[in-house]
């Protein structure tokens, strides 16, 4: 009875650790409230509080209807280039928002390329709709990715039940598919509002304030940091109800998921297929191939500079954090995970909650609550030290690429938690049981059943991770050592100096390095689907 | 082989499991059987070790493997497990699945083994194939392999054939008694299938509100039930009223029945008497006459429900070629060779 109890202690400290940031952050009310507060309310608060508002309202209808259209298309129907655009829809999560932002201010500005071709006036993008274009654009394949499946997941019973009830194609989406997909959308929808809200860089660059963007004006505009961590207490109170809705979504999701008959596509041909490629095709085309086109137009000419020492520098910074937070995520998700599985206990229920809580922080809070919470412990150990008569090591955690990384991994490790969860809960039970009753002590049953069974969940977290840490901007921002740059800061960087076509080779390489982990989903979706469904197959749903 | 002292066990505050003691002897097939919820799944998890008990012993082989002191983990206690989702790894062939348990051994002993059992389980030529390509019966079969490949001291089965349907489940689990008796390997399994039951054990407990309320050979839990639950969950049968009438007798409506009755009970107590469906037998000469309530085509046979004087209602087992129609009366005969008679008040 000991031994899980020790292990239970040591997960709930990971726990803590993880969330170290936001207790932080949320302890900061403690220290009082100072005499900026006043002025915040009186002048920028509630203009940052609608503009906030306003976008997430907006990008969550943008999200909603391009991404569960194009799932339903993808999963029901068959029309031209459908096996190219089911990948391809995933393509502008290889770019992050700010990215495209600076990319179609490029190509809507009155020398670009769009308004030389079209001649016509278009609209000025550095704007709160032209966020809201953007975030859409780059957040919508969380929605067709959560719907996609969702639809395919869905019998095929109730769909011909339907249609022998004589419901029509139109009929059977709303009145059927759609409530089934509705908690995988509404789980879909709440991450959508979540990288919303914490998205920087999009509204920074067009210089719309937001809550987001106020957290760093207030932190190194008036030197507050304190009230900084107090208005990133604000958003994270919107994130934890956006949390909660998500988690709700997901609770109820599982009802899909018991049919073993899939519903097979219907063929669309003619005109009417060519329509449904042509509007697929359209997300892809704004959110993916015209800005990865002009970011080539502007990055040729110093194609011969690209093997410089530094955009290497960048390039291999970044792929150095991306790595390790993507070990360190997934590492600690499984951790996580499979201590659940072991002990289902409501104590290790709530450490993962604990510890999966950083995604509804959004990077600036997160960057305020890592120099809060690594700052002191870094005084703490240099206290010590000095205690001892040893050398001070110095900022070993705040100051290093320690706090990047750690950043990155509080923040992303929701995605292999909630991966692994739901890859996790298709397994029956008794797998493990049969696996302990013959002889496999945890870790063996681990290593031989449950690891090559969560392959697709791993990949698919893995890759999430690597690439939402390659996008990161704000965290990184802050808290990279200072002689370190990653792509992400430097494309950010030369754009806001208006220097577009410098930054188009940092952001050709984000682009690049982000298709990778797509190629790759889209392979380990395709291959290892014939094992997930034999998995969820087999296993019966037990009754005793 | 199996012996448990007094098990009790509890779920989240809930008691589940009371003061269960049982023995299995090497060879035998057990069965536990009960009501849903009775807790017979939990007796048997918390054999193979998935579920701690809270006081009471275990020991398997003459070994303890549960009891106050120390808990055995299951992949320590040479427990063969068959579940009834079947739970093969998806991700693993036929052969694999049933090498699990015997990795540690070397690869020639080990596919030697791995043929053997294939055979054993009539599926020789199925080692490549994968367990979504087998049929629900097949499953079971390579479970069953998987289960008996470490050679277990021990085989729980819970609910295996529960997936199947209902003439897969008759054959396969007349195959897997087959099968155990000729590997003389001790099992234990939970059903709430009596006819399954009765086909595949040795031994029959009954369960109810986590008790064992009886151990004993499937023949003696239907014609000696130990009280009235077991009586009336066990096989058909219904109760007729009627009073002591004496140390070794019952005065009922169909006539006075001698035999040896529960202890405690006076002449001139009321008592229950239970009537199976074989012991009244339809005789067109008889004199005594019962209305025909309700019949059942059962092929080779009729069950029919009758009304006797008083309203009082018994199931009957005729040849089917005697077609009586609903309402008509008929001539019956009791044959009754032991009675099973329990006090009407309480128990």
């Amino acid at each position: 009875m000991t031994k899980p109890r020790v292990r239970s202690l040591a997960i709930w400290l990971l726990a803590v650790v993880m969330a170290s940031p936001v207790l932080v952050v949320a302890a900061s009310w403690l220290a009082g409230v100072s005499g900026n507060w006043q002025h915040l309310l009186d002048t920028v608060l509630p203009v940052y509080l609608a503009n906030s508002v306003v976008l997430a309202l907006g990008t969550g209808t943008g999200t909603l209807l391009v991404g569960t259209a194009s799932a339903w298309a993808v999963a029901r129907f068959s029309f031209p280039g459908h096996g190219t655009l089911s990948w391809a829809l995933l393509l502008p999560m290889a770019c992050p928002a700010y990215l495209l932002a600076y990319t179609w201010t490029g190509l809507l500005a009155p020398e670009g390329l769009l308004q030389q071709a079209l001649a016509l006036p278009l609209p000025d993008i550095r704007s709160l709709p032209g966020a809201i274009a953007m975030l859409t654009l780059v957040l919508y394949p969380y929605i067709y990715l959560m719907a996609r499946s969702a639809f395919i997941q869905q019998s095929a019973v109730a769909l011909d039940v339907a249609r022998s009830l004589g419901a029509g194609p139109w009929r059977r989406f709303f009145r059927v598919a759609l409530p089934l997909a509705r908690p995988a959308i509404i789980a879909g929808l709440a991450l959508v509002l979540m990288e919303t809200l914490a998205d920087y860089g999009t509204v920074q660059y067009f210089g719309v304030p937001t809550l987001s963007t106020g957290i760093y004006r207030t932190w190194f505009g008036l030197g507050d940091i304190n009230a900084a961590a107090q208005m990133a207490s604000a958003l994270l109170l919107a994130m934890v109800l956006l949390l909660w809705v998500e988690r709700f979504a997901r609770q109820r999701r599982a009802i899909t998921d018991s049919f073993a008959q899939r519903a097979s596509r219907s063929v669309i041909s003619g005109w009417r297929g060519w329509a449904v490629t042509a509007a697929l095709c359209l997300p892809v085309l704004f959110g993916f191939l015209l800005p990865a086109l002009q970011l080539l137009a502007w990055s040729a000419p110093q194609l011969d500079s690209a093997l410089d020492s530094r955009f290497l520098g960048l390039l291999g910074n970044s792929l150095l954090i991306a790595t390790l937070t993507t070990a360190c995520a997934v590492g600690i998700g499984l951790l996580l995970i499979y201590a659940r599985r072991l002990v289902p206990d409501t104590l290790r229920r709530h450490a993962t909650r604990l510890a999966s809580f950083g995604y509804a922080v959004p990077g600036t809070v997160l960057a305020v609550g890592v120099v809060l919470a690594l700052g002191s412990t870094d005084q703490v150990i240099n206290d010590v030290a000095q205690r001892l008569g040893l050398p001070a090591p110095g900022l070993v955690f705040s100051g290093t690429l320690f706090a990047v990384v750690f950043a990155c991994t509080v923040r992303f490790l929701t995605i292999p938690v909630q991966g692994l969860e739901a890859g996790m809960a298709r397994l029956s039970i008794n797998l493990d049981h049969a696996g302990r009753s013959l002889g496999h002590p945890p870790l063996a049953l681990f290593r031989r059943v449950h690891l090559p069974l969560l392959k697709v969940p791993l990949a698919t977290s893995a890759l999430l991770v690597f690439v939402d840490t390659l996008k990161e901007l704000p965290a990184t921002l802050v808290l990279r050592p200072f002689d370190t740059n990653t792509l992400a800061v430097r494309a950010f960087e030369l754009a806001s100096d208006e220097r577009l076509a410098d930054a188009a080779l940092p952001a050709l390489a984000i682009l690049l390095a982000g298709l990778f982990p797509v190629i790759l989903l889209t392979r380990a979706t395709l291959q290892a689907s014939e094992v997930s469904s034999a998995a969820t197959d087999a296993s019966v749903p037990s009754h005793a | 082989m199996l012996d448990i002292e007094r098990l009790s066990l509890s779920l989240e505050q809930q008691p589940v499991l009371s003061g269960i003691t049982l023995h299995l002897a090497r060879g035998d097939i057990g069965c536990l059987i009960g009501p849903s919820g009775c807790g017979k799944t939990t007796l048997l998890r918390a054999i193979a070790g998935f579920v701690p008990p809270a006081s009471g012993q275990i020991h398997i082989g003459g070994r303890p493997v549960s009891d106050s002191a120390r808990q055995v983990p299951p992949e320590k206690r040479r427990v063969g497990m068959v579940f009834q989702d079947i739970a093969l790894f998806p991700h693993l062939d036929v052969a694999a699945n049933i090498a699990f348990g015997i990795s540690h051994w070397t690869a020639t002993e080990r596919q030697q083994r791995v043929s053997d059992l294939l055979k054993l389980v009539g599926l020789p030529d199925m080692g490549t194939r994968f367990p979504a390509q087998l049929s629900g019966g097949q499953q079971q079969r390579v479970a069953i392999a998987r289960a008996l490949a470490p050679k277990p001291q021990l085989l729980l089965l819970d609910e295996p054939f529960s997936a199947l349907d209902a003439e897969l489940r008759e054959q396969v689990s007349r195959d897997v008694r087959h099968i155990l008796k000729q590997e003389g390997i001790t099992a234990l399994f939970v059903t709430h299938d009596q006819n399954e039951a009765f086909t595949t054990a040795d031994m029959l407990g009954v369960m109810t509100d986590g008790q064992l309320v009886q151990w004993d050979t499937p023949y003696r839990t239907y014609h000696r039930p130990a009280n009235r639950f077991v009586a009336d969950f066990i096989g058909r049968g219904s109760f007729i009223p009627g009073t002591v009438s004496g140390a070794f007798s019952v005065q009922t409506c169909l006539g006075e029945f001698q035999g040896s009755l529960p202890a405690g009970l006076q002449p001139g107590d009321r008592a229950d008497v239970l009537i199976r469906p074989d012991d009244i037998i339809h005789d067109d000469d008889s004199p005594r006459t019962a209305r025909v309530v309700d019949r059942a085509f059962r092929g080779a046979h009729m069950l029919y429900t009758l009304e006797l004087e008083d309203g009082i209602r018994v199931p009957c087992l005729a040849p089917s070629h005697h077609a009586h129609a609903v309402d008509s009366r008929i001539g019956i005969r009791l044959e009754l060779e032991h009675i099973v008679a329990f006090s009407r008040d309480g128990e």
